[in-house]
């Protein structure tokens, strides 16, 4: 059994490991500029002047320090030799993205840094040269365009917005320009395509974004939601309580009304109250609960129908915590009851039939026999010699059927308004709060990892005959 | 006849007529078959457009124009047809779908939400919406209908995914087990670095010109997916060449076991532990929105289970004498495994594609009732569902699309539970 368990613990953490690499990763293709959009709603997000443009470029490179988006993102990485150990420290994903592109096209980073380079005086030329009144009307038109010229991430675009932006510049800053131009020129001539061919390994050493956001992780800090810039944590922390809430209430009903309606339907096979219950039961298993929960907020919960129940929520608009006990637990059943039975029946009708054939195989077991031959009344056989061991495939059950509620919420929480788990990152999905989705899915599975684990090591203590050593 | 069927013997035969004897499965086959035509068909049943009519003394097929355009770029319209109004034109005759909207036409007279009962704005009586219309004035039942193909292409595609990744992964674990695919120590190794430059090569270096293919669409997706395959096979090919070679010395001709059911099944573990679910909502409120993508995820992540099922038919099936017979008669392992051991280990895979098929369809609808995933203006059971809860009081809403969800999934399931009882023996008692 210890043996086991270390065995299982074994695979635990890689597979663990695999699991925080896949949720990183998903939250490296979000699209967007992470930095930019914590700094959304803060200072303008490039002035005219030399000096707010400094101030915006200092804030924005300060931010990235702190999120540590200025490091590589694993231990190491395999690239091709054309790419550069240094790509990541140039602010701003879109122009990273598009001088990565160039380099994979062009293979020669000295050229493409170069033309950055190049661009980078002319910015600066540009915007030491912005309140000069020669400009008058294309300033705006130029500022925009120069942001786009290192976001091209193909060859001909960049070389289209070069020329578009040559007739709006003012003569002091052509010489720049006229740079820039040759550099752009230059990289088809000077490429080196071999170098992309050519995998090399970079050694990165523990100063990189993967390591930090593990390190967070472990110690609780899932970062800070683009919403509303509050540490995820802190808003996990208050929706988790009311999906455990309902989720133990509802997984405790649906224990209790599954295990004796499954005993009934096995005891009594093939009688028609079998049938009606099985058929009853395969029914609620193919009822899709997010359709049973509409149509309950539509016929229910006040709209143009009956008002039985209260239109979602988890408590009345004017529910304070000075109400007494008694009457706030009244208005908190009153709202959760409806959940709760669209939240049990599912697992109600499939824990039920489980445990039907369960009973069923057990029934058919030389024991049985044995026990019925020897003439022990029928009763005790059923309750004594076969439900018990019929129990074991339910109960690790249980395991999974957590962590498959958490991911079934997410529908159920939105129907119901309920503050969960679930409505919060249907709400990050539809505001694209990607730290915060990025944090459910983290969460939801290492619950699931614990689940089967629990599931497990149960098994082997209520089955004495599993004892998970070699044969 | 009678005598025919109660003397047929193979076990394929026996559990046909086992599941021909179970009325709800039998059945089911049949309303699957009929939903698959309506999929089919759903241009005939519901469209804005005629089967066929006589316009101005000439006869033209408009839905096969519009088929033409779509498919095969054609300019077949003339300018001012192709965006009139058909109920409104004055034809001589005309052959009509049943329904005469599309299913993403507003009808901005009949909006909002209009139900099947109510006095609707129509000219006449045969362009009712039968079922009513949504928030915006689409015609529900044409949602339905076309609804119909979506859900079932999601369904058959990603579970299509799931069988191909499954019954492959599951065969070789099953077949060769962990002590019978034997290989030298230079192949091993050749073959370790081929498929390292494989991947490197055809997907790694290749990432962004299949991502491009991707933003284009499904065919230059494919077309560019097969390339870096057929490049990834290239490579793996040429670094397998010198082990030819290599096989003849010493220490590159010992011969290893590889290790194969034991891989496999490692990495069914972790895919089971992996919350799919979640997994398939975070991706696709992430990425950007495209059903193709929808039915990737899930195929990939729900492959699983019919791993499991060949697996474990594998094990039965290769110790017995005809796959022996196969053995002694020289056929390579590929031959015994395609020919003539998965043929006869895919009948308990059914159960877990009609399962896997019902629940593919549950997830998609489950997405698109959130309004992620699927684009926004894709008309899917699911967004016709989610659309009852901003239009209070349209019950028609809120009833038929949960309603077709239900029941094409109660089908799928009813035919898993009709597979499984018919191919297990345990269970025919009688």
């Amino acid at each position: 059994m210890i043996a086991y368990l270390l065995r299982r613990l074994f695979f635990f953490i890689p597979t663990l490991f695999l699991i925080t690499i896949l949720s990183f990763l998903i939250s490296q293709s979000a699209p967007g500029d992470p930095v930019e959009q914590m700094l959304v709603g803060r200072a303008g997000s490039g002035g005219e002047q030399m000096a707010e443009r400094q101030a915006t470029l200092q804030a924005y490179l300060e931010k990235r320090k702190e999120l540590h988006l200025d490091l590589p993102l694993f231990y190491f990485a395999i690239v091709p030799l054309a790419e550069p150990e240094t790509l990541h420290l140039i602010p701003q994903v879109p122009v990273q993205d598009a001088l990565r592109r160039l380099v994979y096209r062009f293979g020669n980073w000295k050229a493409i840094q170069a033309y950055y380079k190049a661009y980078l005086r002319l910015d600066s030329a540009f915007y030491a040269s912005a309140s000069a009144s020669e400009w008058g009307e294309r300033r705006t038109e130029v500022r925009a365009l120069l942001a786009l010229i290192p976001q091209e991430k193909n060859y001909e675009d960049l070389l289209y917005r070069l020329r578009q932006i040559e007739p709006l510049l003012i003569p002091s800053l052509i010489p720049f320009y006229r740079d820039l131009f040759r550099a752009v020129e230059a990289l088809p001539t000077t490429a080196q395509r071999w170098k992309v061919y050519v995998p090399s390994i970079h050694w990165y050493g523990t100063r990189n974004q993967y390591h930090h956001w593990l390190a967070g992780l472990l110690k609780g800090d899932f970062g800070t939601s683009y919403q509303d810039k509050r540490p995820i944590a802190q808003k996990l922390g208050e929706a988790v309580r009311w999906s455990i809430v309902i989720n133990l209430i509802s997984i405790v009903l649906a224990y209790l009304i599954s295990i004796p309606l499954g005993v009934t339907s096995a005891v009594h096979r093939g009688s028609l109250r079998d049938r009606s219950i099985t058929l009853t039961l395969f029914m609620l298993y193919s009822l899709p609960s997010f359709w049973i929960g509409t149509m309950a907020i539509v016929f229910l919960c006040g709209g143009d129908y009956l008002a039985i129940f209260p239109p979602g929520g988890v408590q009345s608009t004017e529910h304070s915590s000075d109400w007494p006990l008694i009457e706030r637990i009244v208005d908190w059943t009153y709202h959760l009851i409806l959940p709760v039975i669209v939240y049990t029946y599912g697992s109600l009708a499939f824990l039920s039939r489980q445990m039907r054939t369960a009973l069923l195989e057990t029934l058919q077991q030389d024991y049985v026999r044995t026990a019925r031959a020897k003439g022990l009344p029928e009763s005790l056989v059923v309750w004594k010699h076969a439900f018990r061991n019929s129990l074991i495939p339910i109960i690790t059950l249980l395991a999974s059927v957590f962590p498959a509620m958490i991911s079934g919420s997410v529908i159920l929480e939105t129907i119901f308004s309920i503050p969960g788990m679930g409505f919060l990152s249907y709400g990050a999905m539809v505001a694209r709060d990607y730290p915060v989705i990025i944090a459910v899915f983290t969460i939801g599975a290492v619950l699931t990892l614990i689940g089967i684990l629990v599931g497990d090591i149960l098994y082997a203590v209520v089955d004495p005959r599993i004892r998970y050593t070699k044969k | 006849m009678k005598m025919e069927t109660t003397l047929s013997y193979s076990p394929r035969a026996r559990a046909w007529e086992a599941f021909k004897k179970n009325k709800p499965a039998y059945y089911s086959l049949w309303a699957v078959g009929v939903l698959a035509l309506i999929a089919i068909l759903a241009d005939f049943l519901a469209y804005n457009k005629p089967i066929i009519a006589s316009y101005r003394g000439e006869v033209i097929f408009p839905i096969f124009k519009d088929y033409g355009e779509r498919f095969f770029g054609l300019n077949l319209w003339h300018p001012e047809l192709r965006k009139a109004n058909w109920r409104e034109l004055e034809v001589e005759w005309a052959l009509w779908p049943p329904v005469r909207y599309a299913p993403e036409e507003l009808d901005l007279r009949n909006a909002p939400a209009v139900g099947p009962f109510e006095e609707q704005i129509i000219n006449s009586s045969v362009e009712r919406h039968y079922l009513g219309t949504d928030n915006l004035g689409r015609d529900l039942l044409s949602g339905l209908i076309h609804g119909t193909r979506i859900s079932l292409t999601v369904g058959l595609v990603s579970v299509g995914i799931a069988a191909i990744i499954g019954i492959l992964l599951g065969a070789l674990a099953g077949y060769f087990g962990d002590t019978s695919l034997q290989l030298s120590r230079a192949s091993l190794w050749m073959g370790t670095l081929g498929v390292f430059l494989g991947l490197y090569y055809g997907f790694y270096v290749r990432r962004y010109a299949l991502a491009e293919a991707l933003a284009e669409g499904f065919f230059s997706f494919i077309g560019s997916l097969l390339l870096s395959i057929g490049l990834s096979g290239l490579i793996v090919g040429l670094c397998w060449l010198p082990s030819r070679l290599l096989k003849r010395t010493a220490w590159g001709g010992k011969r290893l076991y590889l290790w194969v059911d034991l891989t496999i099944s490692r990495l069914i573990e972790i895919m089971m532990s992996l919350p799919t679910t979640l997994l398939i909502f975070t991706i696709a409120a992430i990425a950007k929105p495209s059903l193709f993508l929808v039915m990737a995820v899930i195929g990939l992540t729900s492959w699983t289970g019919i791993a499991r099922f060949t697996r474990g038919e594998m094990l039965k099936v290769r110790n017995l004498d005809y796959i022996q017979a196969a053995r002694a008669l020289g056929y390579n392992d590929w031959r015994i495994i395609f020919l003539h051991a998965l043929p006869n280990s895919l009948a308990p895979v059914l159960v877990s594609i009609a399962f896997g098929i019902a629940s593919a369809i549950l997830v998609e609808s489950g997405l698109s009732f959130l309004g992620i995933g699927v684009p926004p203006t894709t008309v899917t059971w699911g967004s016709l569902l989610s659309s009852a809860r901003s239009a209070t009081g349209a019950w028609w809403l809120a009833v038929f699309p949960g309603l077709a969800i239900f029941v094409v999934v109660t089908l799928f399931n009813l035919l898993g539970e009709g597979i499984r009882d018919a191919i297990d023996p345990r269970l025919q008692e009688h």
